[in-house]
Order: structure tokens, then C-alpha cells, then sequence
């Protein structure tokens, strides 16, 4: 027994869990993943009007 | 007579705040797709709470904790399921793609996504009277189960309860469309998440914590569960905190229940209109992580609390009432103060009335834009499409009324299987025209016939719970058998000959130029 529940039980207990975890941790990835290619673009933005500039 | 003012005072102010917020959704309704899918505008957090408070109803809250009273914590493998399927899965391999699929073909319903996308005006139409009929006897079985809680509770005649929560319900939904019904669901499941919050927390707090909580529960002897008269005392023959042995009665009984709604969850038309709200493909990402918090804060807690609800009733002297349904109210009315019995109630009151408003709007739009619009009468003007949905939507509120008022058998059994029903009609044709560009209408026709066919056989002769009631004994009488979910032979048999005609019979030139349309942005 773990916590009080068997094995099957324990599974699905920490398994839903676990399930919530996935859900916030791809909600992370996406916001991470969003920044990331914000920034990127934001970047290349301003190299390009830097190469605008010099030429 | 105290409760009664109390009552009538939160009611008030509860049917104000949708008002108003109906008005809200009234001023931003111009268009159709305004009324039926809010303008394509919804952020994730909106998204997340509609479909949660759409997805849980008062049912699931207080009717499958009750389940968990008699059949233990086992039923938590639907818990997982509920998010792994219906948020990761539904969210990821179904809502991204329906989204865009829905707008290269300019649908704003599940039946016209399949009509459009099948070239097919008769395919919206039969898919869009199959949601509307048996969405009706669901919605009217989430009042039956509401208003008979607080009668129970205020002593207010049934009869007020049904006639004040439908007409509600209808006001906000009516005037202010699909706006109104998801901006009142972001409030309804705020109300839902702190009452299941405190609950659950309460109730782990009176039994020492979590482990503590689940020792004494695993404790019971089928003696002292048959001391308070639990029907665990049979059902749960491993302990409230073990699975049942494999193939018993209970074990088939728990793979039914996870499967039918576990998976049933992926193809209910009330959820995949959320999908098409969404403003961008980032909203309906974002909405993920939201989505898993909300469904673990109601279905983890409300499948974990059950089987404690029996060491309460020991604990203090309380013997379990007559049905599963009213355990849990049991518990808040004895053991939790005046004031969380009022915000218990209105939790349950705000998953009730969450849940109907979506399935009127998707019932009403089943009947109004499905059947009439493109059935019935063609090329109409926006305006006009919009009036006719909310006639439509008024004659579906006037049905559940009445069926509500004047309950029959045949409602419960409708509704219960509301789940499977949808699951084993739409969920293949649905799928293979999301991913398998040769889906052909006859295949779509097969799948959906076939399916909805073979769940509607399997419920009147062969399911135990049902057959007996409509033909009085089920015609196979192995348990292994007529306690199986139709969802387990129904959904393979119906993604077989989904397959098997859409290879036979294959599109015709105007059908593979819509579906070249619909993969467009995909």
C-alpha cells in the first residue's frame, strides 16, 4: 500500500497527476517557445534595418 | 424559511450577473458567426474555463463522486483520463486541426464541419437532429438532477426549481448567444473550482491529511461498510483504496464507466464548438495547461473524496442515504458550515447550469442552422440565420422544459448514454476526416450510421442496465458481456466501415475538391 492505496490505485492517482503536470508543463513550453521566436524576430528586425542603415 | 430568503437572494443576484452578462453578448452579436461560434475571438483562459464548465456538469461533480462512494477510488483511472484524453488529446490532435479545418470550409458546427467537408447539406442535417433529440433528454436529466438537490435542500417546490433554472438559462443564452454562454462559464467555473477546493481540502483536513485520509479509508471491512448500510460494503470487495479483482462485477462495471466518458469525451459536439471559438492557434495551446488544472480540481477531487464520504458517515454516527447522488450533499449539509452549504449548492448550481447552457446552444444550433438553415431553407441572410436559431433554441429550452417537468424513464436512459452515444456516431468520420484525406461520404454515412445503429441495439437489448428496463431482460445474460460499454465494439466497428466504404465507394470529383479546401491550412 502507498499512501494507503494499491499499486493500480496509487498508478492512476499519481498518473492524473502527473497528467496535470504535462498539460502545464507543454503551457510553459508554448509560452517559452513564443518568447523565444518573438525575440528571434525581433532580432532579425533590427539587424536588418542596422544593414539599412549602414548601406 | 431563513434558507428560502438566502435562496432567493442568491438567485437574484446570480440571474442578474448572467443578464447582464447576456447583454453584454447581445451588444457584440452582429453576425452568425458572432451567435454561434463568439466571433472566433476567444483567449485561452476563456477557452479553458467554457470547455471545463461544459465538460463537468453537476453530474459528474456530485453524481461520480457518489459513484466512487460505492466503487472506491478505482474510478480515479477516469480522472487521468479526463485529462490525458480529453485535454492533451482532445486539445492537441483534434481541436488545432477542427479549428483550422473550420475555417477553410466556414463551419460553425460540428454537423456542418462534417456537412462542408463531405459536400453534403443532408449529412449536416441527419448529424445535427441526432445531437438536438438526445441533446435534449441530457440537458433536461442536469436539471432533474439540480432542482431535485435543492428542493431537497430548501424544501422549494421541484416544479419553481425546473421553471427558475431553465428560464435563466435561456434568457442570457438567447439575447447574448455564444459570447454570453462563455463569459458566464469563466464565472460559473471560478464558483465551481473554490467550492471543490474547499470541499476537498475540508474533508482530507477532518480525516489527518492525505495518507491518513486513505489508511482509513482502506480500513472499512465489508462489517462496518454494511453497518451504515454502504452499498461498498459489496461493490468494493478489494477496499475502497484497491481495484476490484479483474473480470468481478465492479471491476466491469469501472472499465465501463472509465471508457464510455473517458473516451466518449473526444467526439461530444458541445465541446468541439470551443475549438472553433478560439482566436488563433496559440489560444487553443495556452489553453491546455488551464484546461488540466481546472478538470484535475474537479474530477481528481471529486473521484478522491467519494470513498472518504464513507469513514465520515462512520465516523460521525450517519448512515448513507438511499442513492449515490445524495452522499456527498449529506456530507456538506452535517459536517461544513451554513455558509459553505450555500456555496456548495451554487457550485453545483453553476456546473448545472454551465453545462445546459452549452448544450442548449449547441442543441438550439443543431435545430436552427443544421436542419432548417441548410436543410430547409437555403442561401438565407445572416440576420435571418441567427433569428431562426434562436426560435430554434426557444422550442429546444420549451422541450427540455417539459420533458423536465414531466420526467420519464427513457430521459435517464437517454442521457446516460449521452456520452457513447455521441462517441460511437461521430467520433470516427470525425477523425478520418481530420487525418485521412480519402474519407469519402458513403464512408462518413456508414461510420455514422452504423455507429449510432449498433449503440442504440446494444443499450435497448443487450445492456444491463438498460435492456431491462425497455425489453425487461437483457438477451445475453454473461455480465462479461452485457456490462461491456458499446463504445468498445461500437467505435472500432464504426471506424471499420468509416474505412471499408470510404475505400469501396470512392469521393466524387465535387467531394474531392471540398477536401482539397479543407486541408488547406493544414
Amino acid at each position: 500500500m502507498i499512501l494507503g492505496m494499491d499499486i493500480w490505485v496509487f498508478t492512476a492517482w499519481v498518473g492524473t497527476i502527473l497528467a496535470a503536470v504535462l498539460c502545464l508543463f507543454y503551457g510553459i513550453y508554448q509560452w517559452y517557445t513564443k518568447k523565444s521566436n518573438e525575440k528571434n524576430l525581433s532580432e532579425r528586425k533590427n539587424d536588418k534595418s542596422r544593414k539599412k542603415g549602414v548601406n | 424559511m431563513e434558507d428560502v430568503i438566502f435562496f432567493t437572494i442568491f438567485m437574484v443576484l446570480f440571474a442578474a450577473m448572467f443578464t447582464f452578462l447576456g447583454y453584454l453578448g447581445y451588444k457584440k452579436t452582429k453576425t452568425a458567426e458572432d451567435y454561434f461560434v463568439a466571433g472566433r475571438k476567444m483567449g485561452a483562459v476563456v477557452i479553458a474555463f467554457s470547455y471545463g464548465a461544459t465538460f463537468i456538469s453537476a453530474v459528474a461533480l456530485i453524481g461520480f463522486s457518489g459513484i466512487a462512494s460505492i466503487y472506491g477510488n478505482s474510478i480515479l483511472w477516469l480522472a487521468f483520463l479526463n485529462i490525458f484524453v480529453g485535454i492533451l488529446i482532445a486539445f492537441i490532435f483534434y481541436g488545432f486541426r477542427t479549428r483550422k479545418m473550420g475555417l477553410s470550409l466556414k463551419a460553425l458546427t460540428l454537423p456542418e464541419l462534417l456537412g462542408n467537408r463531405f459536400n453534403s447539406t443532408r449529412l449536416q442535417s441527419v448529424s445535427g437532429l441526432i445531437i438536438a433529440i438526445f441533446m435534449v433528454a441530457y440537458t433536461s436529466a442536469v436539471f432533474l438532477a439540480i432542482a431535485s438537490l435543492f428542493q431537497v435542500t430548501f424544501g422549494i417546490s421541484y416544479e419553481l426549481c425546473v421553471v427558475v433554472f431553465t428560464v435563466v438559462v435561456g434568457i442570457y443564452l438567447i439575447v447574448g448567444g455564444l459570447y454570453a454562454v462563455m463569459w458566464t462559464h469563466a464565472v460559473q467555473g471560478i464558483l465551481m473550482l473554490v467550492g471543490m477546493l474547499i470541499l476537498t481540502i475540508g474533508i482530507y483536513a477532518m480525516l489527518g491529511g492525505i495518507g491518513p485520509a486513505h489508511e482509513a479509508a482502506a480500513g472499512l471491512t465489508p462489517e462496518i461498510l454494511e453497518s451504515i448500510s454502504s452499498p461498498a460494503a459489496t461493490q468494493a470487495p478489494s477496499g475502497l483504496t484497491s481495484m476490484p479483482p479483474i473480470f468481478s462485477q465492479p471491476f466491469m462495471m469501472i472499465l465501463t464507466l472509465i471508457f464510455g466518458v473517458g473516451l466518449g469525451v473526444l467526439a461530444q459536439p458541445q465541446l468541439i464548438t470551443r475549438y472553433l471559438t478560439a482566436k488563433n492557434e496559440k489560444a487553443l495551446r495556452m489553453a491546455i495547461p488551464y484546461g488540466g488544472i481546472f478538470i484535475l480540481l474537479m474530477t481528481f477531487t471529486a473521484f478522491s473524496i467519494g470513498p472518504l464520504c464513507n469513514v465520515l458517515m462512520v465516523n460521525n454516527g450517519l448512515m448513507y442515504p438511499g442513492t449515490p447522488d445524495k452522499v456527498v450533499p449529506l456530507i456538506v449539509s452535517e459536517l461544513f458550515p451554513q455558509w459553505f452549504v450555500f456555496l456548495f449548492l451554487f457550485a453545483v448550481l453553476a456546473a448545472a447550469m454551465s453545462t445546459a447552457s452549452a448544450l442548449f446552444h449547441t442543441a438550439g444550433t443543431s435545430i436552427g442552422r443544421d436542419v432548417f438553415e441548410k436543410g430547409v431553407l437555403k442561401g438565407i441572410s445572416h440576420e435571418k440565420s441567427i433569428k431562426i436559431t434562436r426560435i430554434a433554441t426557444i422550442v429546444i429550452i420549451a422541450a427540455t422544459l417539459v420533458i423536465s417537468l414531466n420526467p420519464l424513464d427513457v430521459v435517464a436512459f437517454m442521457s446516460a448514454f449521452f456520452f457513447g452515444l455521441m462517441a460511437n456516431t461521430f467520433l470516427a468520420p470525425y477523425t478520418l476526416m481530420l487525418y485521412w484525406k480519402k474519407t469519402s461520404k458513403a464512408g462518413a454515412w456508414a461510420g455514422m450510421l452504423g455507429g449510432f445503429l449498433f449503440t442504440m441495439f446494444w443499450y435497448i437489448l443487450i445492456y444491463f442496465k438498460s435492456a431491462p428496463q425497455i425489453i425487461g431482460s437483457s438477451m445475453i445474460d454473461n455480465y462479461l458481456i452485457n456490462m461491456l460499454d458499446p463504445i468498445f465494439i461500437g467505435l472500432p466497428l464504426s471506424f471499420l466501415l468509416t474505412y471499408a466504404f470510404s475505400v469501396l465507394i470512392k469521393q466524387n470529383k465535387d467531394e474531392q475538391k471540398t477536401m482539397k479546401k479543407s486541408f488547406e491550412n493544414i
